[in-house]
Order: C-alpha cells, then structure tokens, then sequence
C-alpha cells in the first residue's frame, strides 16, 4: 500500500500540473479552513505540535499545517511579495514585534492579553509570548570529577581543560554578556554591550572552541566527548539527559529567552491564526508544553503540572550573581548584524 | 534546403530574434528550445542583475565589499579552489594514464569505480564523509581501535581539511574524465619512440606525453576550479562555522541578514568571475573541451 | 607503453577511495542498532521498513520522481530543438544557440536559486512539481543538448533528402527519419537530466515548501540535526536509483543489440 503510493505518484504529476497550471493550491476547504504555523522544527516543533497544534485542531475541526524552520528572511519575502503561505510563525523578540511594518497586531478580542501582565516576558502590539527557555552551560559528566558552577568555569580553561562547543550563528548572543558579568562589569551596565571587550575576555580560550551551526550539534558535541562544555538548549539537555547520555546542566547564569508568537501581514488565515494563538496562550492549556519538553510558560497565570516541569528554566530562577542573564531586545535588535559580522569574523581570525 | 518559401508572411512583422529564427527551418525547429532557455535560465539570471542594482541600490556593490565575512569568505574559497584544483590534477593524472595506458581488465576497473563515485549522489558522498570523519567515526574508530596510532581522536569534520577532502572526492572524476580524453588521443607509439631513441621513462614521460595532455591538465583544472568556487553544500556540512566559503556568505546575507539585494550582487559577482575563468581558458583549449564531457554529470 | 607497477597501484588506491565511502554508507543502513556504526551492529532491514512507514520520506521520493521525470521531458524537448538550431540552423549564430545552451551547466547552483527563487516569488508560483521541474530542466538542457549535437553530425542527411525526394514534406521527413535516429541520444540525455534533478539540493532547497519537500532537501535537514541508520537507508535508496540509471546509459545500447537479435531469431 506505502509502494502504492510511489507508484500512484507518476499520474499525479498530470494531475499536479493540471493543479498548478490552474493557479491552484488553496487551502483544504472542509468549512474550518486551515492555518498554517511555522516553527523551528526538531524536537522542540514535535512537542509544540503535540502540546498545542494537534488538541487545537481536533478540537476545532480546523486543518494544521506545519512548516519549519523559520527564517526572518522568509518572512521578509513573503510579505513583501504578497504571497504569505505562513499564517503564524515563530520567533524572538528580535523580530521587532512593536511597530514591524510586515506584522499584523495582535487581536486582543480573542487573545487574553491581559493575563500576561506581570509576567516574566511582557506581552507585544504584534507578538503574544508563549513559552520560555533557556541556553545553558551544559557539561560532560564524565571529564570532571566536580562539575563547573558558574560561566567563569566556561572560560577558565585552565581549571576545566577541554574543549567547548559554542553557537556561531548567533552573534554569541548571551556568551557576550556571560563573559562580561565574569569580567567584573555589573548587570545594570552590561548595556550598551562592549562587544570589543568581551571577546577581549574570551580571547584566552578562543583556541579552544568548537563552533556549531545547528543546536542539536551541540548536544552530540558535549556527550559524545569532543566537547567537555557547550551553550545548549536546556530542553535538549534533559532529553539526552533521559536518553543516558553523560550530559548535565546549570542553571547559574541562564541565558533567558521566550519565543513569540507573531502573524505575518497578509496571512491567509488570519482568524484562525489569532484563535491558535489565543488557545497557546491561554491559561489553561499554555503549561502544557511541560507534558513533553521542559519549557514553562509564559503565561504567569499558568500551571506548569507536565512531567517535564521540574526541568523548566521557569523552576530555577536563581538570585544574585547567579540570576538568569536576559539579553536585551532593543540593543539586539539595532545591533544584531554588526555583531554576528563581528563575531564571525573574530571565531574565524 | 532551406524553407523561406513557406515563410509565412507574417514573420515579416515579428521581433528580430523570430525573424532570424523564421529565416530558414532548422532555426525555426530551434525556436521553442530557445524561447525556453531564455524564458527559465535569461529571466531568473536578469532578475538577480536588477535586484542588485535596485534593492534598495546599486550601493549593494560597495556593501559587499565593507563586509568582512565577505572580503574573508573569498579568501577562504579562492584558497580552497586552487587546493582542490591542484590535488584533484594530482591524483587525477596518474589515474588517468593509468586507464589510459593499461589492459581492458584495469581500465574497466578504474573506469567502474570512477563511474560509482560519479553517479552517486553530492549528498549522499558528503554524508558519508560525515560518518567517515566524526570523531568517532570510521577513520578515528581505526586509527584508534585498530591501529593504535592514536590514542586521542583527531579533529577532522568541521574544518578545512574535511571540505578538501569532500571537495576532492566529489570533483576528481570531472578531472580524471578531461585528463583521459586527452591522454587517449596521444599516440602511445610517439612514447614507445623516444623509448627507442634511448629516452628514459620519465623523459620520455616528461618530454613528450606530458607537454601533449596539457589541453587536457588545463581544461580539467578550469572545470574543477569553476565548479569548487560556487559549491554550497558540500562545507556547509563538512566545514565548520569558523570558515566560510562564497555560497554560504550569499546565503548569510539572504537568509540571515535579511538582505536579498546584497546577496544578489554578490551572486552576480561569482557569475562573472565563473564566466570570466571560462572565457579565458576557452581561448586556449577551447569551451568544448572543458564543458564537452559528453557522459557528464551535474554538480 | 604500459604504465609502472607504482602508478598502477596508486590508482587502484584511489579506485578504492572513490567507492568504499559510498559502500560504507550502504553498509550503515543495515545496522540493527540505533546508531550509525561501521561494521553495523547486527544486520537487520528495520530501518528501511522504518523509512516505508513514513509519509514525509514517501511524499518525497514521489515529489523527487515527479519533479526529475518533468525535468528531463522538458529537457530533452528544449535541448533537441536548441541541438537542431545549432547543428543544422543558419539563421541564428550556431556559437550563440551552444553559448545559450551549455551555459545553464556553469550557474553555480546558490546563484541559479537565488534567481528563480526571486522569479517564482515575483510572478507568485510557490514552490511544487512545475516550477522545480523547470528550473531543474534548465540545468539538465545542457546534457540533452550535447548528446543530440553529437547524434546529429553522425546523421545521413542522403536518407532525409531521399525521404524528401519521394515526396515527404520537411517536418514529415523530420519526425519520421531524423527524430527516431536522434531519440537514443535525446534520452540519454534526458536520464541525465532526471540523475541531475534527483540529487539536486541547493535549487530546490530555495523553492520548498511545508507542502512540496524534494527527497534531498528532507534528506538535509534531517542530516543537519543528527546522523541516523534511518538517513543511511535513505542515502542507499537513492544511491540504488542513481546507479539504476546510469546502468541504464551504459547498458543501454547492450540491450537493445540484444533485444535486436532476439527478435530477429522470432
């Protein structure tokens, strides 16, 4: 029957054609109408889509579709050339959800916006938070007979000798800030980042990083071996974790993030797209991704209750010098590209 | 021959290109193939020329060139182009005149294998270079466990080293297949000659099948090197993020940094160096040679 | 003049090191373990099995044959009538119809997706069978092209004219002599083609679409999050329909003597 379908597929092509030639390929019409979310994919969609896209669609009796991954740029184009196929897609904050010219606003009719007051990530015109995770300093548990405890440790390779992996797509986002804080510049004035004078301070241990491009590089860096550290994510982190591998985190020092949930201008589906969005946020269902990954919610009126929930970097806000790291969305946004110019050209010399 | 008798009086009154294809039938079957090409490879090629010079500038152009990642990432490829192209003539030569100066048995041999490599997949042999060269892959799992040369695994993927060796094993089979159409054609009695005349082996190698394979050494070197400077996925998966080749900087710029116009000119640019290259080998060996692999594949 | 003994070894050195990357990749998709090892732990088809019972890897083995089976119809059409311009046309500069031709081979591929990604968001076709096909039909032109160039100049143009002397009209005499003579060429091209698009990734990674995925672009990212024995199963997959293809070129003209005689025994 699966042969069948490859068999099947050589008709289909006139069929297709026929379709395309037509202009064709709307949405499948079974009164409900469709939406289309567009997420990072991997483990963390897989959990999104269980958690959320699924219930919503069996309850709705509207159509899914998913797409991954999300690029800025994409969202870019398919405004600016009028041809969105993505009615919500996700992303930071870095997107610019204020006053984004290829966003649509929030519906506040169908989305409760006022239950984000008070919470750990405010609520955008044109983005809704809906859970919040973290980067971690992740280790190999078997290299060190007395893990590290601070990102200090992460530098110090003296102490800790061996390699580290670290994310070079980002602008080392949050590393930058991490390595500042163990300079000895207080949290109050990290902004605006001295970028020259943090990779000063990493300098040293430059030698021994090892630069990943996609994030699940890292866990197969760090508990494989070839790596001893590495900045992961943090719900990754606890699946290998739960898989056996020799992999463990701290939460010293968290670099604090929450995805939104934002609707491109011109999406197809724009009512649906807010009635997703509303079930996601809603209190009642927005602690639900704990079922399946350890993200909590950004509602702070939702209960975090899934199996995953003690491993929520919502459950281990530490205090003082330890408190989470939270990179500051207006000096990211203006100065993203600078500094991924900056810091790729600095990991690569 | 010629068909302008059934010239329909119409065609009097169409563009210059249907007028000259009209003027005679073979021309006019040509028609359709061209109006394709130029509709599905002219347009999209135009497309990129305007949005480099109107989104939003043409100060694209000088952008490129305040951009670091850029300026390093042509070092980083224009280096890995010449070492790829100098290591696939290295290896490439012997094994053709080998094919080219053996039994049916070996040549068919030689020729099998080469022919695998070609038509296997680019994914498929990157992705098996990953397997190869991690960390605890094939050649650590035997330089380590059955060797004993090492006791520590050696870092090979995500560096420069992996990309050449990826690039060499994709491209060889472009210069080897040159390098034996050419070594062929020579005469093997013009060696077995100056053999005769009292030339050593490596003379006469050296004076005379050497000097005659150069069409061949030239036409697959510029075909391996034009080819390695636009490759994309091949270090995007086997280098590290560290170095960064030409099409990944063009991707960057689209996909990361939002700037499709940037990317454009840069597109443009490796376009034009692509067919500059190409250009000035074919005064010399002629575009037919380079290109004229009658059995070839794509990248 | 025989090659030495050293230069002979060196290039089976090398012979070697063309398959066994490939052999090993084959040899990983039979493991029954869950990693990607080498030897495989244990011989088992449950990866493969594993790849039949997912939808994502079928939906893009069938767009995969679809897209390559259009590409190469539309480049063997194009490529044959650009082949007779250039061959036997005088109307337009042979150079200009090869140049125009053979070109599309040289695109470096980023370059060639940038363009049409810009042309199909412009005129608002989003990605699907037609316009990958297309895109991919110009890359596989230039295979066609050669091939059909090359048949040509070995065709008797006596037994056109004496097609034409008995009274058949030009495009009678075409499609009756010169086309079935051509044709052998024509699809050995258009098998190249289809090899081209099949393995294609750059191009059609800039068109997909959530609903219209090639099987290298899900090939890529599945590669870019973790190696798996199930991508292994894959890659052999697709390898097995490559090596199909080629052992149809190679082959080819072995067969049909054979089929010739056989039929001729009849």
């Amino acid at each position: 029957m699966k042969i069948a379908r490859l068999v099947w597929g050589v008709p289909a092509l006139v069929v297709t054609l026929t379709a395309t030639a037509c202009g064709g390929g709307g949405a499948a019409s079974d009164g409900k109408g469709s939406v289309t979310y567009a997420g990072y994919g991997g483990s963390g969609q897989q959990a999104i889509s269980q958690a959320w896209l699924e219930p919503f669609a069996a309850a709705n009796g509207v159509k899914v579709v998913q797409d991954d991954p999300v690029t800025y740029a994409k969202v870019h184009q398919m405004v600016d050339a009028k041809k969105v196929t993505w009615d919500i897609a996700q992303g930071g904050v870095d997107f610019g959800l204020d006053d984004n010219p290829r966003l649509e606003d929030i519906d506040c009719a169908v989305v409760a916006c006022d239950e984000f007051a008070g919470g750990p990530f405010e609520l955008k015109k044109q983005g809704v938070p809906f859970f919040v995770f973290s980067i971690v300093l992740a280790y190999n548990t078997e290299k060190f007979p007395t893990p590290p405890t601070s990102f200090a440790d992460y530098f110090d390779t003296k102490k800790f000798p061996g390699k580290r992996a670290i994310d070079g797509g980002n602008g080392m986002q949050g590393i930058l800030e991490a390595a500042l804080l163990a300079g000895g510049t207080p949290r109050d004035q990290l902004y605006p980042l001295d970028v020259e004078k943090a990779l000063k301070l990493i300098e040293p241990v430059k030698q021994d990083f090892i630069v990943f491009k996609d994030a699940s590089e890292c866990i197969n860096l760090v508990s494989s071996g070839e790596a001893v550290m590495g900045n992961c994510y943090n719900g990754r982190v606890e699946i290998a974790k739960n898989e056996g591998r020799p992999i463990d985190n701290i939460w010293s020092q968290q670099i604090y993030y929450c995805d939104y949930l934002f609707v491109p201008k011109g999406a197809p589906n724009k009512d649906n797209a807010m009635k997703l969005i509303a079930y996601i946020a809603a209190n009642a269902n927005n602690g639900r991704l704990t079922d399946y990954i350890p993200y909590g919610p950004a509602n702070p009126k939702a209960a975090a209750t899934g199996k995953y929930a003690a491993g929520a970097p919502t459950g281990h806000v530490l205090d003082g010098a330890d408190a989470p790291i939270v990179p500051d969305p207006g000096w990211w946004t203006a100065n993203r590209e600078q500094t991924i110019e900056r810091t790729s050209l600095w990991l690569s010399s | 021959m010629s068909a302008t008798t059934g010239l329909p009086p119409a065609a009097r009154r169409r563009s210059p290109l249907a007028r000259l294809a009209w003027s005679d039938y073979w021309s006019a079957v040509g028609l359709p193939g061209l109006i394709f090409v130029i509709l599905a490879f002219g347009v999209p090629v135009l497309v990129i020329v305007v949005k480099s010079l109107t989104d939003p500038s043409p100060a694209n152009y000088s952008a490129i060139f305040d951009s670091g990642i850029y300026r390093q990432s042509v070092g980083n490829t224009v280096q890995m182009a010449l070492v790829v192209t100098g290591l696939c003539l290295l290896l490439g030569y012997p094994y053709a005149y080998v094919m080219a100066r053996s039994g049916r048995i070996l040549r068919t041999t030689l020729m099998v294998a080469l022919m695998l490599a070609f038509w296997t997949s680019l994914l498929v042999r990157t992705y098996s270079w990953q397997i190869l060269l991690n960390d605890t892959g094939v050649v650590n799992q035997a330089l380590m466990e059955w060797l004993g040369v090492v006791d520590e695994p050696i870092h090979m993927i995500r560096t420069k080293f992996a990309v050449y060796v990826g690039m060499v094993h994709i491209l060889l089979p472009y210069s080897v297949l040159a390098l034996y159409a050419q070594l062929r054609a020579i005469d093997p009695d013009l060696e077995r000659a100056a053999r005769g005349m009292g030339a050593r082996p490596w003379q006469a190698f050296w004076r005379v099948t050497w000097p005659l394979s150069l069409p061949g050494a030239v036409a697959g070197s510029v075909l391996v090197f034009v080819l390695a400077l636009g490759f994309y996925i091949t270090p995007q998966m086997l280098g590290g993020a560290q170095n960064i080749y030409i099409g990944q900087a063009i991707v960057l710029q689209v996909e990361e940094f939002l700037k499709p116009g940037v990317g454009a000119a840069m597109a443009v640019l490796l376009f034009a160096v692509v067919l500059v290259v190409l250009g000035i080998a074919a005064r010399f060996v002629g575009l037919g040679r380079i290109l004229g692999i009658g059995e070839g594949r794509g990248k | 003049m025989k090659a030495g003994i050293g230069v002979r070894l060196f290039a089976c050195l090398i012979a070697l090191l063309f398959v066994t990357p490939t052999l090993i990749v084959v040899a990983t998709s039979f493991t029954s373990g869950t990693m990607v090892v080498f030897p495989p732990n244990g011989l088992s088809l449950r990866w493969f099995e594993e790849v039949f019972a997912d939808p994502e890897w079928l939906d893009a083995f069938a767009n995969s044959l679809q897209v390559g089976l259009l590409a190469a119809v539309i480049a063997m059409l194009a490529g044959s009538s650009l082949a007779f311009a250039a061959g036997r046309g005088r109307g337009i500069p042979p150079g200009l119809v090869t140049a125009l031709a053979v070109l599309p081979m040289m695109v470096p591929l980023v370059v060639a997706g940038i363009g049409f990604y810009l042309v199909y968001v412009t005129i608002g076709i989003s990605g699907g069978v037609a316009g990958l096909a297309v895109a991919h039909a110009v890359l596989g032109l230039p295979f066609v092209f050669v091939n059909v160039l090359a048949a040509l100049k070995g065709v008797d143009r006596h037994v056109e004219e004496a097609a034409r002397a008995c009274g058949a009209s030009q495009t009678r005499a075409l499609v009756r002599i010169t086309v079935p003579l051509i044709a052998p060429a024509a699809l050995v091209g258009g098998v190249l083609a289809f090899v081209s698009s099949w393995d294609e990734v750059v191009i059609a990674l800039f068109l997909n679409t959530p609903e219209f995925r090639t099987l290298p672009v899900v090939m890529w990212g599945q590669v870019r999050s973790g190696i798996e024995p199930s991508i292994s199963a894959v890659a052999t997959l697709v390898t097995a329909v490559s090596l199909v293809m080629a052992g149809l070129i190679l082959l080819g003209p072995v067969l049909r003597r054979k089929l010739r005689s056989l039929w001729r025994q009849q």
